[in-house]
């Protein structure tokens, strides 16, 4: 199997991202823009799920919880306590990063279909406190008016957060995420985790205490989550229970599938895909869910590595036009081909 | 809470056990065979439901011929579903949960542009029928589940243990290719297994929802409580599906009794997760290192 190295794939993501920062400050119209943003945040969170489902190969269904915990905690503290921003949206991150701990202690040594329908069960939790306590946060009403972050001191000027800014940094954001969660993937933890994946029995077997593991991912994974929660309160400023239900974590499941397990690059492109083209499928009006469900079954039964598989076979096309087949395996990963197992 | 109220919502518990136990072994019935988990059985009930409206107040049949067409329908669906998104997928644990969801959004969301998003209510003549003993007043129509249940489940234990299609279902159950030496057909059985599960499916789908109201999304609800049931019941585990799915309409029952029927689904998951600290393997269920 030939894959992409890691410092091309770096490189052609911020190149990517530079352009796309451009192209939304200079060149797009408002609703671009602010589609770019919602890009932004959702690659984050599809990214984080991702290192659980992908790569630790732990069923995740509750991931939206822990975005609406770091969007509702930054934005109560905001509203209410009148804390800084930049405050509130680490505090956010913390109480996220926090739950997913305490969550992933609970529920990590319960093996995989176990593990599917209790973190299922902690989304239908966190979704029913946010829906009915109604005196902290406004129940089924949602929360709006959530202040803007303060303007930021320049070199005498002082920016103010135009959706441009958000945009440099969602991408500053996602480009962070993808340089740590690639570091973990070529680091001595991640070839523990894909150890995990593959047989944790065996995995166990060599001395790896599989459950540190798990918890420390789920843990990370949830502190990403609410951190892009916290980005999104205070960029579109109001939040509604219903973005952080089941049927979101739902969505961001089929974003990951649909992205290919295990692959970060291919995250940021499903996220891409399912934030940018459905607004331009407006034609497709109520069917939208419909295909969405359709494209999930389809993709799953005959492209089970998804987007990043396609991305891998360009590569190796590439490789073969230039006639570096032979390097090239040489240098293979040996990345198991075995997509959604 | 007094003793009248009491005993109104242990009789209301019954009947919501006996819903959740007649859905949920569907949901083990499959998790037994094939190890996956099937997030679309909800979505079979919603189709149920909407096609037993169909029947009786559009096309004006009867009660009961529209609880055989309902289960016809429902084993015709889980099979379709089965060949559509599991088929292709034998083997694998996550793949087939994966395009269950994708089929239960399809699902949905088609019976939305189908039927609407406005509740239907299924009018049957048993609602009216009011039955009273002592100080409990209840209908007919919301009794009849209790029996249907019991019959069921007597009728699936026989079915599981003496027959020849329970023998072959459990031998499948236990090792598909080894059931596939001893000369059993592992695809037919595999099949029946589903439209078992699709009659299982179609009898509370019929019975209860005159109940209640009939929309896209209900199926959703009730496909979460299947799993708190299957889980706390161990998987695959026909015994502790049933004690549990009676534990869990009883602790709902007795929430709304409180008056706190928002957070009944919030306290059913606590309940499981309170629950998997202390017996991580189920009720009745062996402990196994596969599970915890």
């Amino acid at each position: 199997m030939t894959t992409v190295p890691t410092r091309w794939r770096l490189l052609a993501i911020f190149v990517l991202f530079v352009g796309a920062q451009v192209f939304g400050t200079r060149i797009a119209n408002d609703y671009i823009l602010h589609l770019m943003v919602l890009t932004c945040i959702f690659a984050v969170l599809v990214m984080s799920h991702n290192l659980v489902t992908g790569y630790v190969g732990l069923f995740h269904l509750c991931h939206a919880a822990f975005f609406g915990v770091g969007a509702y905690v930054s934005a109560l503290l905001a509203m209410h306590l009148g804390l800084p921003i930049p405050l509130t949206f680490v505090i956010g991150a913390l109480v996220a990063g926090l739950s997913g701990l305490t969550v992933g202690l609970l529920s990590v040594r319960l093996g995989g279909h176990y593990f599917a329908i209790v973190s299922l069960g902690l989304g239908v939790i966190v979704y029913q406190i946010l829906n009915n306590w109604v005196a902290l946060t406004s129940g089924p009403m949602g929360l709006s008016g959530i202040p803007l972050p303060p303007e930021i001191p320049w070199f005498g000027k002082s920016i103010a957060w135009t959706p441009g800014v958000f945009l440099t940094a969602g991408l500053v954001f996602v480009f962070i995420t993808y340089v740590v969660f690639t570091r973990i993937q070529d680091s001595k933890v991640g070839i523990i985790m894909r150890a995990i994946r593959e047989n944790e029995v065996a995995a166990a077997c060599v001395g790896i205490r599989t459950n540190r593991v798990k918890v420390a991912a789920f843990t990370i994974a949830s502190l990403f989550a609410g951190a892009a929660g916290g980005i999104y309160a205070h960029y579109t400023r109001m939040l509604v229970p219903e973005q952080f239900s089941f049927l979101a974590s739902a969505e961001l499941v089929a974003m990951t599938v649909l992205g290919g397990l295990g692959s970060f690059g291919g995250s940021i492109a499903s996220a891409t895909f399912f934030t940018i083209v459905p607004e331009m499928l407006r034609v497709a009006g109520q069917w939208r869910l419909e295909i969405f469900g359709a494209m999930l079954v389809i993709v799953v039964l005959f492209f089970p590595r998804g987007m990043a598989g396609l991305g891998t076979l360009i590569w190796q096309g590439l490789v073969r036009q230039s006639g570096r087949l032979s390097d090239a395996q040489g240098v293979s990963k040996g990345r198991a081909n075995r997509g959604v197992a | 809470m007094s003793i009248e109220e009491f005993v109104v919502q242990i009789f209301n518990g019954l009947v919501i056990g006996s819903t959740y136990v007649l859905l949920a072994l569907g949901v083990t019935l499959i998790y037994g065979v094939l190890n996956i988990i099937n997030f679309a059985h909800g979505e079979i009930f919603m189709l149920g439901a909407y096609f037993a409206f169909a029947c009786v107040s559009m096309w004006g049949f009867s009660y009961w011929v529209t609880a055989i067409l309902v289960m016809i329908i429902c084993a015709a669906l889980y099979v379709i579903l089965d060949f559509v998104a599991f088929k292709k997928l034998r083997g694998f644990e996550l793949g087939p949960l994966i395009t269950s969801i994708g089929v239960s959004i399809f699902l949905q969301n088609l019976a939305l542009i189908l039927f609407g998003g406005d509740p239907q209510q299924l009018q049957t003549s048993y609602l009216d029928v009011i039955i009273s003993y002592g100080m409990l007043s209840f209908s007919l129509q919301r009794f009849l589940i209790i029996p249907a249940a019991i019959v069921t489940i007597v009728g699936l234990y026989v079915m599981i243990e003496k027959t020849t299609l329970g023998r072959a279902i459990r031998a499948v159950s236990q090792d598909r290719h080894v059931a596939s030496l001893m000369g059993i057909n592992p695809t037919s059985v595999i099949m029946f297994t589903f439209a078992i599960a699709g009659v299982l499916v179609a009898i509370p789908s019929v019975l209860v929802s005159p109940l209640f109201y009939i929309y896209p999304l209900m199926g959703v609800t009730l496909t979460l409580k299947a799993y708190i049931i299957v889980v706390m019941g161990g998987f695959g585990n026909m015994l502790g599906t049933i004690i549990a799915g009676m534990i869990l309409g009883l602790t709902e029952s007795m929430v709304a009794g409180f008056g706190a029927s928002r957070w009944i689904d919030a306290v059913s998951f606590m309940v499981l997760v309170a629950f998997l600290l202390v017996r991580p393997y189920g009720i009745v269920g062996e402990r196994r290192e596969e599970n915890i």
